[in-house]
């Protein structure tokens, strides 16, 4: 199959300037006072600039933005075991319909977590992670499949048999970094129209992918960066961190939900000194745990 | 017109001796002849001055020959011959009256019904005229007095030839008996017909005559003819039955299988026809623990007329004794997780895996309780020889101690286990195994050639002409629909040396078209067995295809069963069949070997054997000699239904955990599955015992036979040639020619 887009591509460009230049202004709010125009432009920023990245270092992200991940192809040859696939999947539309949240947390989250793996793990993963849609049979080459800001994906009903199919067959997916029960609703609505004969459910405590490497302890919330100004570790109304799984008929998982929680901030900000360090400790060792329950189970 | 000109039947002649009674000896012979010629000589002499040469030469040659054949018949020439007394012998006909003799064709008429009058009329009624009693037998031993009393039912439900010729054969000590004349079938399902058995029967010294009754090809008719499955699986898992189907015509069937009326797997088959015999492998569901009572049904043509053959029974006895395997991975790989899924989700062994997750960890998977593998890789022979199979992947060859290399090599060798080693990044050569214990049991070389031994890189399958003779493979993991060429590429391959003398590659790498490397490979290792699968990317098979294709399942269950198939148990029990038609004796075979896996002789083994009339009988089983570590017993079982055989047995101190199998009995079948004529068996019964074949439509041929027949109470009859009409007729023809000859030429 040819090499597929995915969403939002074609926009990142006007976005990517559109953005930069609102984030600049809204940096200069405080260094060149205000204007009403200035307040409109920097208004108009803050709401891309937030929603879009959710991070304090969003400009650097956009500064950046023509370094677009490596998409998934065909290839006859694979540079190592295990490579991080990041799913490309549409949104629901509203007012943040232009944005492109699959790409959240790219790439430092993949480049932290691959480093994490290799350090702790004998796992031979590849340096880089790819970005893989679902109408792309390529994807069948990646068992585990990594989908972040699901509160806000949509699937059509190709895109929801394609995934059903290689979550039958063998694959993994984690979904993390969605909060509250509004975007609890959206996320299960789609996962529905995925696997609409199965519950999703609580992952209990004696589960394997709760022990296998590590001991886990569900009561902690792995906080998104926002928590280093806000204090808070929950996001809208989610306030109880969530781990919940769709399993298959041999009770293993396929779906992996982190929800009310952001493993993805806590990778990506492994460097942030700022960022609490046992965070970023805790959400390696889920990680970790995660990828080697893929491996074996 | 033979017997008007020679007085006598051709075969007198074939059989008699020529003697004469009145010519003396030779020299008096000659003195006649010497005679005969100068008269001859002294009458064409006189006419030498009126004939030519030519004239007289022929008319001294009739004279001649005139005056020879006069000397002859004055030498009083005598048939001398033996054959059996009139009046004083008999012919005991033994009719197979089995139910394969006695079932319509599809001309609605029987083998018997066809055969008898033929038979009555042709033979028995000649045999009587010449004063040869006939007696008719049918299996069984009861006599009857016409041979259309045989066809009467009820017919024997085996056809127990071998008994029915040997009893006929002592009946010949009793009584004069001037031959055995057996109509039959020859299809034979109960006796042991060896060459011993063909021995002992000439021995008698009685001919035996074999009148074949039926067709070698039956067009109108399918059979199954055997179906092969283990009689002991393990639950929820997969058992693969080969089953031998034969037709008279071609054509295009279903072969299915049934639990009651429960289809269990079916499969399209095409039967060549011609009673040609085609093998196929047909995988069925083994279900929970309890027993399963298969039955494999074989769709029959239109026309068939026996239906019976088309069905065959086998009782699967599904206990929870699951196999052992050991699977230890140097790292975390998709391989590592679909081929635990693939035995995972067949059931039909326990897969223990040690998974090193980091340099300091290993993850275990499948144990059976907390202590199991705490300590690492096995170290010992009792922890080790409790698994039968043992796999090793990408894990380098410094994971295991010298120590415990050996004992991998000892558990192949002694043990008997099988040993699969796959290819990856830290495995075969790049993992270091050359030249180390394991390394050398190998069925590949292990050196890389010079190059890096893993690839990453996809690459497809191809079978070599090895591995499209094995069953299990075929053209593409049997018991799936795809062939190897249809496979999703692999995601990677592990480039090995050649294959090793004794050993087998099945399956290749395709490069190219012209390059290709081992990827699957196999040979014998003492009592045991070592593959090589080089790759660790099969898992594409799974994730590349449906996820209700079962290919790569398939394969990992068709490669991890035939590598346990042969590995023993520290106890084993069989059966010498697993469905008893028409058969009573039970022959119950064990197998024991002692905590090191030296086959043992000296345990205490016994058999508790349940019929379904609920009759228990306990039987001791003995230590057969020459088989060390095999001990048998035979039990009787009458009652029809199935029958449950428990085995305890006990070592020294050391008691083993009771088996149980179960098998069934049938009475009235055997004989549906065996209907078509064996010539061949016939022709040599013959010719063992100095007899003669034929097919019912000739066995007139026998009358001769049996007449100057070698055993049963003879005569000597000396018969006189001299007046045969011949004589005369040829001494009337030689004297009238000279006579018209001498008067044409004027010298009468």
């Amino acid at each position: 199959m040819a090499r597929s887009g995915y969403p939002g591509a074609d926009q990142l460009t006007l976005l990517k300037r559109f953005a930069a230049f609102g984030c600049d202004r809204f940096n200069g709010i405080f260094r060149f006072g205000v204007s009403p125009l200035r307040w409109l432009v920097a208004v108009m920023a803050f709401l891309i600039c937030t929603g879009t990245q959710a991070q304090p270092g969003f400009a650097n992200f956009f500064n950046d933005a023509p370094r677009l991940p490596i998409l998934a192809t065909p290839e006859q040859t694979h540079d190592a075991e295990f490579t991080f696939a990041r799913l490309i999947y549409g949104t629901s539309g509203g007012m943040f319909s232009r944005r492109t949240p699959w790409l959240t947390d790219w790439p430092e989250a993949e480049t932290f977590f691959l480093q994490g793996i290799g350090r702790l793990t004998q796992v031979d993963a590849a340096g880089t992670g790819r970005a893989v849609s679902l109408s792309d049979t390529t994807i069948f080459d990646y068992p585990w499949l990594y989908a972040v800001e699901v509160g806000k994906w949509s699937l059509t009903p190709d895109e929801a048999a394609t995934l059903r199919e290689y979550l039958l067959r063998g694959g993994l997916l984690m979904v993390d970094d969605f909060h509250g029960s509004y975007e609890w609703d959206l996320f299960a609505n789609t996962l529905r129209s995925v696997f609409p004969d199965r519950p999703i459910v609580e992952i209990p405590d004696h589960d394997a992918i709760l022990n296998l490497v590590y001991p886990l302890d569900k009561s902690v919330q792995i906080p998104g960066v926002r928590s280093i100004n806000s204090g808070q570790t929950w996001e809208q109304d989610g306030y109880v961190p969530t781990w919940r799984g769709v399993y298959d008929d041999h009770n293993r998982l396929m779906v992996v939900i982190n929800f009310n929680m952001d493993l993805g901030d806590a990778w990506e900000h492994a460097d942030n000194p700022r960022y609490p360090e046992h965070m970023t400790s805790l959400a390696y060792r889920f990680a970790v745990n995660y990828l080697i329950y893929a491996m074996s189970h | 017109m033979f017997e008007f000109l020679f007085s006598y039947p051709r075969e007198y002649f074939e059989a008699g001796t020529l003697i004469w009674l009145s010519l003396g000896s030779w020299p008096l012979s000659a003195l006649f002849a010497v005679a005969a010629l100068l008269a001859t000589l002294l009458s064409l002499w006189r006419w030498h001055s009126h004939l030519s040469l030519p004239k007289r030469l022929v008319l001294g040659t009739l004279q001649l020959s005139v005056l020879f054949l006069a000397i002859l018949l004055l030498g009083q020439p005598l048939l001398e011959i033996e054959k059996v007394r009139p009046g004083e012998n008999k012919v005991l006909v033994l009719v197979d009256n089995s139910l394969s003799m006695a079932l319509a064709d599809e001309s609605g008429r029987s083998g018997l019904e066809q055969m008898a009058p033929l038979l009555q009329r042709d033979l028995l009624e000649a045999l009587e005229r010449d004063g040869i009693a006939v007696e008719v037998r049918t299996i069984g031993g009861d006599e009857h007095a016409q041979l259309a009393d045989t066809l009467q039912p009820p017919h024997s439900f085996r056809s127990d030839i071998g008994t029915l010729v040997e009893s006929g054969l002592q009946a010949a000590s009793r009584q004069a008996l001037a031959g055995l004349i057996l109509v039959s079938d020859g299809a034979d399902n109960v006796s042991q017909m060896d060459a011993a058995w063909f021995a002992r029967v000439g021995a008698f010294g009685v001919p035996v005559h074999t009148v074949g009754v039926g067709r070698e090809v039956l067009p109108n008719d399918s059979r199954i003819v055997s179906a092969d499955m283990p009689a002991l699986v393990t639950p929820d898992s997969r058992a693969g039955a080969q089953v031998i189907l034969e037709s008279g015509s071609p054509f295009t069937t279903l072969l299915k299988v049934y639990e009651g009326e429960q289809i269990l797997a079916s499969q399209e088959v095409s039967l060549p026809g011609g009673g040609q015999r085609i093998s196929t492998l047909i995988d069925v569901p083994t279900g929970p623990v309890g027993v399963r009572n298969l039955r494999f049904e074989l769709d029959p043509a239109a026309t068939e007329y026996n239906l019976v053959n088309n069905q065959f029974r086998h009782t699967l006895t599904v206990a929870a004794d699951y196999p052992r395997i050991l699977y230890v991975e140097g790292e975390p790989r998709w391989e590592y997780k679909f081929i635990r899924r693939a035995i995972e989700d067949s059931g039909f062994a326990f897969l223990h895996s040690m998974l090193q997750t980091s340099p300091n960890k290993t993850y275990r998977q499948g144990i059976e309780h907390p202590d199991q593998l705490a300590g690492g890789f096995p170290s010992t022979r009792e922890d080790l020889f409790a698994y039968r199979a043992l796999i090793i992947g990408s894990q380098e060859a410094a994971a295991l101690s010298a120590e415990q290399q050996q004992l991998v090599r000892e558990f192949v060798d002694i043990r008997g286990g099988a040993l699969l080693m796959l290819g990856g990044q830290k495995g075969l050569g790049d993992g270091g195994w050359q030249n180390t214990p394991i390394g050398d049991i190998l069925p590949v070389e292990i050196e890389p050639n010079g190059t890096a031994g893993f690839v990453r890189r996809q690459a497809s399958v191809k079978a070599t002409r090895d591995g499209l003779a094995t069953p299990w493979l075929g053209t593409g993991p049997q018991g799936s629909t795809h062939t190897w060429q249809d496979l999703p590429a692999l995601a990677d391959y592990h480039l090995v040396g050649a294959a090793r003398a004794g050993a087998q590659v099945l399956l290749e790498v395709g490069l190219d078209e012209n390059t290709a490397h081992p990827l699957l490979a196999w040979q014998r290792y003492g009592r045991g067995k070592t593959f090589v699968l080089a790759t660790g990317g099969t898992w594409r098979w799974q994730m590349q295809m449906p996820s209700t294709d079962r290919s790569h399942e398939i394969f990992w269950q068709n490669l991890l069963g035939e590598m346990i198939e042969e590995v023993p148990g520290r106890l084993s029990i069989a059966t010498d069949q697993n469905w008893y038609r028409d058969r009573d004796q039970i022959q119950i075979r064990a197998r024991l070997r002692d905590e090191e896996f030296a086959p043992s002789s000296t345990a205490t083994i016994s058999a508790t054997v349940t019929d379904s009339a609920n009759r228990v009988q306990t039987l001791e089983l003995r230590p057969a000699p020459n088989q060390p570590g095999e001990y048998r017993a035979s039990a009787s079982v009458t009652a029809v239904g199935q029958v449950r055989i428990d085995i305890s047995a006990r070592l020294g101190d050391t008691e083993f955990p009771a088996q149980r199998l179960f098998v069934t009995r049938e009475d009235r079948l055997l004989d549906y599955f065996n209907t078509a004529l064996d010539r061949t068996l016939l022709e040599r019964l013959a010719q063992a015992t100095g007899g003669r074949y034929t097919d019912m439509n000739n066995s007139a041929d026998l009358l001769a036979e049996i007449r100057f027949s070698p055993s049963g109470i003879r005569e000597t009859e000396w018969l006189a040639l001299w007046s045969m009409p011949i004589n005369f007729l040829l001494l009337l023809f030689l004297k009238l020619s000279e006579w018209l000859l001498r008067r044409r030429w004027g010298r009468l």
